[in-house]
């Protein structure tokens, strides 16, 4: 009986442990469920932008955007977006993603489909899915990564990539880089 | 009975000595008995100590092959800083360089590259870092393995320390901490070996109060009477120095600072303060300068003096200032300068012009 018990209280921190860690997609279907209750405002081709001490931080194209006004909560598909530099000279980091979600309220852009990153010196990241924190300007995941240059190709458990010192730190790296670099 | 001491002047003093062993030219099936004769197996491993310290460098990067690549894996991160162009690989880091196969395994692998060409600049592997470097298979080991394709081929080198650096910039490899350097005919223990490869001037030193160590090994040589399948015993000669410095352009190797070698085929001992090694060419050694309380011990055979040269050539060993040589516990010779053959049964022995020469003989 004890047996038993310990092993409900195991699998039960299992699944919770699961839905809060590893497991975006199955809070983003609860919060589907709650979205169909409210009306969203639909907007077509529209542009996003955010500014910080009236500097544009970000810019986000989608083919459409679902807006929940009530929740703050943006769902967006077709998605290329820029997040610019605080270095104005730098060119923006690209992302590129078939569907996305903006939380308004905890500054939030999570996509998801196909993401494609182009960073400003050209290297490229490819994920199933990515979250960007436009307070702590960080990019981060915990999906495989491949990172693609013309040089290397970098695989990875998931990675994290601080947009203000343009640090990325992948976990669980294996790199191929052509010699001669 | 013991003849008294003579002062005579030889002008050309010649003395035959014979000795039971064969002499080392008519193709005896000894091994050669002293041991410069295996100096010039010097000439290998002192500049191969270069190539240990370029290992990290040379793991990184492959000037020769275009296409050539190399894996790096790490079980924690790697931390890449986009704007400095660096990354910094943690845990249990193995980098493998595809053509060869040779691999750097290290807790720490830092690297820095120029951002605008990607070039290498800088590279550090800190932390248990061993380095297991192949060469390229030659046309003729590349058939071999495929006939063979079981058998597991050799490293060439084995490199373990503490801390291997590789600079671009400043144009030095280093490896520093408890360095081990094994290959196939040379081992090396030092403290730190440093090298500027823009310059080709290196030096390998050991901790405060330690000495370098090597080990290096003569070719056996093939014994007609034996069958070929006996594996033939390398002969192993071993050897000290507070430090040595290495100078390609000069084609030179200086080991000071205590130097004493053994080569245990025959137990012949050499010790001097310092030791010049020359080489031509080919990469030979040319001639050799032992200066500094030169002593050395070959069966049957003493020598001391302030300086000695030896030319390789003409297989000759000029001693000069207090030269001192005492054959078979038999005859004295005493000179401020003496030439000699370097081989013991050679037997010969002569001043040099103009120089008196003192000789006791013990006579039975």
């Amino acid at each position: 009986m004890r047996i038993l018990t310990w092993g409900l209280i195991i699998s039960l921190l299992i699944s919770v442990l699961y839905v809060t860690w590893f497991s975006d997609d199955l809070q983003q279907g609860i919060q589907d469920a709650d979205l169909k209750k409210e009306k969203p405002v639909i907007l077509q081709n529209p542009e996003l932008f955010d500014f910080k001490h009236n500097r544009l931080t970000m810019q986000v194209k989608a083919k459409t955007a679902r807006v929940y006004e009530s929740r703050s909560l943006t769902l967006l598909t077709t998605i290329d977006g820029n997040v610019y530099s605080e270095d104005a000279a730098e060119k923006p980091t690209q992302i590129f993603a078939e569907s996305g979600r903006i939380k308004g309220q905890v500054k939030l852009l999570t996509v998801w489909g196909n993401v494609r990153v182009l960073f400003s010196d050209g290297q490229q990241l490819f994920t199933e899915k990515l979250n960007l924190d436009q307070n702590k300007k960080m990019l981060y995941n915990r999906v495989a990564v491949r990172v693609v240059s013309d040089k290397e190709l970098i695989t990875a458990a998931h990675m994290q990539y601080n947009l203000k010192t343009g640090i990325l730190t992948l976990s669980g790296p294996k790199a191929v880089i052509e010699s001669g670099f | 009975m013991h003849c008294p001491s003579q002062d005579v002047n030889y002008g050309k003093v010649k003395m035959i000595i014979n000795y039971l062993s064969e002499d080392l030219n008519s193709g005896s099936n000894q091994y050669p008995r002293h041991f410069l004769k295996t100096v010039p197996r010097l000439r290998s491993a002192c500049f191969r100590f270069v190539c240990a310290g370029l290992l990290v460098g040379q793991l990184l990067i492959s000037p020769s092959l275009a296409k050539d690549t190399v894996t790096i894996t790490s079980k924690k991160t790697a931390v890449i800083d986009k704007t400095r162009g660096t990354a910094v690989w943690l845990d249990d880091v193995v980098a493998v360089r595809k053509s060869t196969g040779s691999t750097l395994m290290t807790e720490k692998l830092s690297i820095q590259r120029d951002i605008a060409s990607s070039r290498l600049i800088w590279a550090e592997a800190a932390g248990n870092v061993k380095v297991v470097y192949y060469r390229i298979l030659a046309d003729n080991d590349k058939e071999l393995s495929e006939i063979n394709s079981n058998l597991q081929p050799v490293p060439h080198t084995v490199v373990t320390c503490d801390l291997a650096t590789f600079s671009r910039k400043t144009a030095l490899a280093e490896l520093v901490g408890t360095v081990h350097v094994l290959s196939k005919d040379f081992e090396l223990q030092a403290e730190k070996i440093r090298y500027n490869y823009h310059v080709e001037r290196g030096k390998v030193t050991a901790k405060v109060g330690e000495q370098v160590r090597f080990v290096f090994y003569k070719k056996a040589v093939p014994d007609k009477q034996r069958p070929s399948i006996v594996k033939q015993v390398r002969q192993k000669i071993t050897g000290l120095a507070d430090e040595i410095l290495l100078n390609r352009p000069s084609r030179k190797v200086i080991l000071q600072g205590k130097v004493f070698i053994i080569d245990h085929s025959d137990q012949s001992q050499f010790r001097a303060e310092r030791t010049e090694l020359f080489f031509d060419e080919k990469e030979e050694i040319e001639t050799a300068k032992a200066s500094g309380n030169f002593s050395l011990n070959q069966p049957g055979r003493v020598s001391r003096s302030d300086l000695a040269i030896f030319e390789y050539d003409k297989e000759e060993v000029t001693l000069i200032g207090n030269a001192y040589v005492k054959e078979e516990q038999k005859v004295e010779v005493t000179s401020a300068r003496i030439k000699m053959y370097i081989k013991v049964n050679k037997g010969v022995i002569r001043g040099v012009d103009d120089i008196p020469v003192k000789m006791e003989i013990e006579i039975d």
